[in-house]
């Protein structure tokens, strides 16, 4: 089990108030250090409906409350369920569905985002003494040609597989959020189904 | 002496003074100084003289003309109420209209152009303004690819090339000719680095608009840079009929000049020189501490600028070493001063007073030098910056701190101003016979 520090601790909790707020500009510190490991060719999945209603939830998992949540094994995953049907759910499903949870761990954020924006993972790394390795989060302004409002809100969930199996859970876990997509490597392919 | 601990305790005397609408005065320490809020509040703010750089033979007001004409003409481009169906995301419409308000009111308030090189900067900063909306519109509705914009880059290069190519050192008078020389080199050295990164820093890379707004606005300064470049080079050669060609002498004086130069820069080579090395005076938390540290830092830039100069453009690192010259004897005529006991903390309101004004003194004195105006004034412009911020410094505010800040600001403006005739006669002196 990986040593959770009090100030990691810390960090997760800023980055999940960021991404509670939905705020395009929050960052928690200063990034990955130079020595963070990355994740080469990180896999993901996004999708993104109108308002703020959710689109997944779990039984077990206050998904759309806390924001984010890990699953370790399938038979928990497969207790996620789809409210919604906006585009891309079933590629969203179909990667649920192939994730590989013996050495594979599936970590899910639900989140608002302000309408003319987008929020994305960008990146997945970890601390050379961490095992899980964390999603960081950028956030773009979406293109001209999008129709939407500067104080509407949508829902996104993104899926992102972490490639290490668990056994359990860690004790706390947690991404990043930041306004600056040209940090550090940005890794090929993955959610661009918002 | 005033320690740093000691003013800092005064200030916080002065904050507690002010809140209770008390004058400030000392606790007993014959040293420390004691000052009357009131006194140093009313120290009088002569206006601080207009130092400008000019050129020989100035600039046209239909250059200046064209170019806000330019301006007003990539801004009209851009409608100022955007329909929703032109561009649906409601940010990138808001964003493109407010942006354009403000620069339509930044024009609308130079309507009136000014011939002089601060109407160039104007004109610059107008077109690159238009120019970053107009991108930003443009390519929002799809008439341009921020390709489209970037392809602009090429043909400002060639043409940033042809004027540079142009150029000689041919003209009428030594001074004149350098003074113009350097002007447009520096122009076009400016307009060679943003070419060379016109997407400049950006924060969000892959949002085409606001990099074609950036780039397009960068590209356009470019533009205007070598344009600028090109008019006063023009208008120098249109005001004589029978030019000299002063580029070897230009040459030969570099290579003395700078070799000269090399030597001072040794005295205060590496990191080992600290003010209190300079002078065998204590200075440690007085005016003329930072008196010295700011004119030290201005040597070191100087000569480590010289050994990386090597841009091939004479005039403009003629320029140079006049600066550093300046900066050298600055330095040189402040440790003489401080080594006869000045740049102390002021002892009233009225030896505060008469710190600012022996800067104005110093500087309009210098201006009103009959000798090469279009160098010594270079050299005044900062001089006369520098007494602004002290003004600023001090702005309502009469705390040791304020005042050690301010003073240290006048102080400095002192010695620059005192030296600028001195350091471009000897600057001249170097650059062999006018003829």
């Amino acid at each position: 089990m990986p040593d959770w520090s009090r100030r990691r601790l810390l960090q997760l909790g800023v980055g999940a108030l960021a991404a509670t707020a939905g705020c395009s500009a929050a960052t928690t510190g200063d990034g990955p250090s130079e020595e963070y490991v990355y994740v080469e060719d990180p896999e993901w999945e996004s999708v993104r409906a109108g308002g703020t209603e959710p689109v997944v939830s779990h039984p077990n998992e206050r998904l759309s409350e806390i924001g984010y949540a890990l699953f370790v094994t399938e038979s928990t995953a497969s207790k996620l369920t789809f409210r919604r049907e906006p585009d891309g759910v079933e590629a969203a499903r179909s990667f649920l569905e192939a994730t590989r949870f013996d050495e594979e761990t599936l970590f899910v954020r639900h989140d608002t985002v302000r309408q003319c924006y987008r929020r994305e993972p960008f990146r997945l790394g970890r601390e050379p003494s961490e095992r899980v390795p964390r999603p960081a989060f950028c956030t773009r302004l979406r293109p001209p040609d999008v129709s939407c409002s500067k104080d509407a809100e949508d829902t996104a969930v993104h899926l992102v597989r972490l490639p290490v199996g668990l056994e359990d859970p860690p004790n706390s876990y947690g991404f990043t959020d930041s306004s600056d997509c040209d940090r550090g490597p940005t890794p090929r392919g993955g959610g661009d189904g918002q | 002496m005033t320690t740093r601990r000691r003013l800092l305790s005064l200030a916080a005397a002065a904050g507690a003074a002010s809140a209770a609408g008390c004058s400030l005065s000392g606790d007993g320490d014959d040293d420390d100084p004691e000052y009357d809020e009131a006194a140093v509040a009313d120290v009088p703010d002569r206006e601080v003289p207009t130092i400008r750089k000019r050129l020989p033979a100035g600039v046209g007001e239909e250059h200046v003309e064209a170019g806000l004409t330019r301006a007003r003409e990539l801004l009209d481009r851009v409608p100022e109420s955007v329909p929703p169906a032109e561009v649906p995301n409601e940010v990138v419409r808001e964003r493109i209209e407010r942006r354009r308000t403000e620069v339509a009111e930044d024009l609308e308030s130079a309507a009136e152009p000014e011939a002089s090189l601060e109407g160039l900067q104007r004109g610059r900063s107008a077109r690159e303004d238009a120019a970053g909306v107009e991108a930003m519109y443009a390519v929002s509705v799809s008439e341009r690819t921020l390709e489209d914009v970037l392809g602009r880059v090429d043909p400002v290069a060639r043409e940033r090339e042809a004027v540079e190519s142009e150029f000689g050192y041919g003209g009428e008078g030594l001074i004149e000719t350098l003074v113009t020389a350097g002007t447009a080199e520096r122009y076009l050295a400016t307009a060679g680095r943003i070419l060379s990164s016109p997407e400049g820093r950006r924060q969000d890379s892959e949002v085409e608009v606001t990099t074609a707004a950036e780039a397009g606005g960068r590209i356009e300064e470019a533009a205007a840079y070598v344009e600028d470049a090109r008019h006063i080079r023009e208008r120098f050669a249109a005001s004589h009929d029978d030019p000299d060609d002063f580029g070897a002498t230009f040459e030969a004086a570099l290579e003395s000049l700078r070799a000269d130069l090399a030597g001072r820069c040794s005295e205060y080579d590496g990191r080992r020189a600290t003010p209190s090395s300079l002078v065998d005076a204590s200075v440690e938390d007085t005016p003329a501490e930072d008196v010295l540290a700011d004119q030290l830092f201005s040597v070191r830039a100087d000569c480590s600028r010289l050994e990386e100069d090597g841009d091939g453009r004479l005039a403009r690192r003629l320029l140079r070493v006049h600066r550093a010259h300046h900066d050298v004897l600055a330095l040189s005529e402040a440790r003489q001063r401080v080594e006869d006991g000045q740049f102390r903390m002021p002892a009233d309101a009225a030896a505060f007073d008469n710190r600012r004004a022996r800067a104005m003194d110093a500087i309009e004195s210098a201006a009103s030098a009959a000798e090469h105006p279009r160098l010594t004034e270079r050299l005044l412009e900062a001089a006369a910056s520098r007494v602004e911020r002290g003004d600023g410094a001090r702005d309502g505010r009469a705390s040791s701190g304020a005042v050690e800040t301010a003073v240290r600001e006048y102080d400095t403006a002192f010695v620059a101003a005192t030296t600028a005739t001195d350091a471009t006669g000897r600057f001249v002196d170097g650059l062999g016979p006018d003829d």
